[in-house]
């Protein structure tokens, strides 16, 4: 079996439930607190003065809300009448601050490899008629009629295969699509 | 391909290794956009799509430099080409030192990269396609005849058929009325043989009317398999009229674009005697208005959007009658310094309409469509541009070049190469 930590709590935890994000509600009990732990990390804590928090549920349309069991009294008190109570409360999606920041900061930095993806793009297409007026070049690239044929061979192969090249992107994996292509296209 | 190209040593070899690249480069755009999609909201689209765009304008911009520093030092340190390594002339050494900076991005993307869940961040989980590969070659055969006629004649009804062979015959009818249409009117030179199979002669224009043809008949070919195998991607692109409008618009204003400033050194150096320094002027203006110009346009459309539904179409709509006016402006004056402000307020505007119409077309589709919606978009431009490069084309090949080239390149590489042949003028123009 496959056992890993996913934490370690004080005091005396009762139920707990999962989240949409991976992360885990529990009752701590005479902590008079529910807590939410994510990765090792207590990231939210709802405190119930007074009360202890003794189980949980998320539901509600969106599974955004948090069912909470809590009781009043000492365990010698369970089966007396009226002590427990079942509250609800609306989370928001937390994650701790730096993941927080990371994840905001990770998509800037796709869309900056992404550009400069489209830079070399646009290089790789514009080098040749940089090269072509250099006059050692000039037998191979400056040629004008044969030039139209390729750039029309181009503009054709770049327009029409998009499309299955658009839908192999759509329908299996972009990033794969996307290196696999960059790979192709300048190596 | 692009590094390929620097071990060319004939023509057919380099022609080979270009048309890969075009290959190459068409899968990138579709997955770029669909990934953005899925890493940024649908509020400020426009604005990350005009910032992805801005790409194009800096890779013009290193193209220049970066092309022209390899040869000048490849130049510099091997004067002799015999003794470089592997012989490489400076010309191949660029080829391959443009190639090069692909290959460390596409570790890059293959490490670091990951891949979001289709639709996700908007809330519209898609299912995922069972065999991917399958359906790409499907969509390839459903373009080519004869698979075309097969797929058609196993899925559709009988009317489909007919109306893709009608269709192929159709095409084939046009070109070649075209071409003969067309060849009258081309001088020789214009329409210089390639190759000669039989008594015919296949001549240029016969090769880009023909190439006209063929992508005609595929996409038509392609949108009737569509719309039997996937109906709601049919109906959510080549059958709305909405995004029918979007297609061909940026197809045309893309055109445009290109067309208003592949002669506008041209222009000037008739009409006010522009030396290589105003080249350098032209294509920084046009290079940094232009940038600027489509990342405020995104930030404009994105706010617009808030305002009112069609509102990225409105931004596209003012800043492209602003565009007209100042065009006018600048080619009708004939003091210089109004000429340089009304070129900059045209080149101001003409990119802000690349991020919003790429973003309300990606609004139309569902996200598992993001990538075909871009294929579609760019298609009509490819289609349009190869319809309309025959034109301006003239027996100079320093324009012709240009215009196929595309915007700042010709100001800027006038002025970084001063050794360029100098620029004959076609005597059809008024000086």
């Amino acid at each position: 079996m496959d056992r890993r930590l996913e934490i370690e709590l004080d005091g005396d935890p009762d139920g707990c439930c999962l989240d949409q994000d991976g992360g885990i509600w529990i009752g701590l009990g005479k902590s008079q607190r529910f807590v939410r732990v994510h990765a090792g990390r207590t990231l939210q804590s709802v405190a119930t003065p007074g009360r202890k928090a003794v189980a949980c549920q998320l539901g509600g349309t969106d599974g955004r809300t948090l069912y909470c069991l809590t009781a009043a009294g000492e365990v010698a008190d369970i089966g007396k009448a009226n002590l427990a109570r079942i509250e609800t409360l609306t989370v928001v999606r937390r994650r701790g601050r730096l993941s927080l920041i990371m994840r905001r900061l990770y998509r800037w930095y796709v869309l900056a490899v992404l550009i400069l993806i489209y830079m070399v793009n646009q290089v790789d297409r514009q080098i040749v008629t940089i090269l072509a007026p250099l006059s050692e070049a000039r037998p191979l690239l400056d040629r004008r009629a044969t030039g139209t044929v390729v750039r029309t061979a181009f503009a054709l192969f770049y327009g029409v295969l998009g499309i299955p090249l658009a839908k192999l992107a759509d329908a299996w994996h972009r990033v794969r699509t996307l290196w696999l292509g960059l790979l192709f296209w300048s190596a | 391909m692009t590094g390929l190209s620097g071990f060319a040593t004939n023509f057919p070899s380099l022609g080979v290794a270009r048309i890969g690249v075009g290959i190459g480069e068409a899968s990138a755009s579709p997955a770029a956009i669909s990934l953005l999609g899925d890493y940024f909201e649908r509020r400020m689209r426009a604005t990350i799509l005009s910032l992805y765009f801005v790409g194009s304008y800096l890779g013009i911009g290193v193209s220049l430099v970066v092309g022209g520093a390899i040869i000048a030092a490849w130049q510099a340190a091997y004067p002799d080409f015999a003794a470089a390594p592997l012989h490489l002339r400076s010309w191949q050494a660029a080829f391959i030192g443009v190639g090069l900076p692909g290959i460390v991005l596409a570790l890059l993307v293959a490490t670091t990269i990951r891949e979001p869940e289709t639709g996700a961040l908007e809330g519209i989980p898609q299912q995922r396609v069972k065999k991917p590969l399958r359906a790409v070659f499907e969509d390839i055969g459903s373009m080519i005849p004869p698979w075309s006629f097969l797929h058609l004649a196993n899925k559709g009804r009988k009317n489909d058929l007919l109306v893709n062979i009608a269709g192929a015959l159709a095409v084939v009818m046009l070109v070649a009325v075209v071409v003969s249409a067309t060849d009258g009117l081309l001088r020789p030179e214009r329409r210089a043989v390639i190759a000669t199979l039989g008594a015919f002669s296949i001549t240029t224009n016969v090769v880009q009317w023909t190439a006209i043809g063929i992508a005609v008949y595929a996409v038509g070919s392609w949108l009737q398999s569509v719309r039997l195998s996937d109906p709601v991607t049919y109906r959510l692109t080549a059958g709305s009229g909405t995004f029918r409008a979007l297609v061909w618009a940026s197809g045309f204003l893309g055109t445009l674009q290109n067309s208003l400033f592949a002669f506008v050194f041209l222009y000037g150096s008739r009409k006010f005697a522009f030396g290589a320094q105003s080249g350098v002027l032209l294509g920084s203006i046009a290079a940094a208005a232009g940038a600027l110009g489509a990342t405020a346009g995104g930030f404009a459309g994105d706010w617009a959007k808030r305002q009112h539904p069609a509102g990225r179409v409105y931004v596209s709509m003012a800043a492209l009658t602003l565009v007209c006016i100042s065009s006018i402006v600048q080619y009708m004056t004939g003091h210089v310094l109004t000429f340089y402000v009304a070129y900059t307020v045209a080149s101001l505007f003409n990119t802000v309409w690349v991020g919003c119409l790429q973003a309300t077309a990606q609004d139309l589709v569902l996200p598992r469509m993001r990538g075909i919606a871009f294929g579609l978009k760019s298609l009509s431009a490819a289609v349009i541009g190869l319809g309309l490069g025959p034109l301006p084309s003239r027996p100079d090949q320093r324009c012709h070049r240009q215009s196929a080239g595309g915007d700042t390149q010709f100001p800027v590489e006038r002025s970084l190469r001063p050794d360029l042949p100098v620029l004959r003028r076609p005597p059809s123009l008024p000086r």
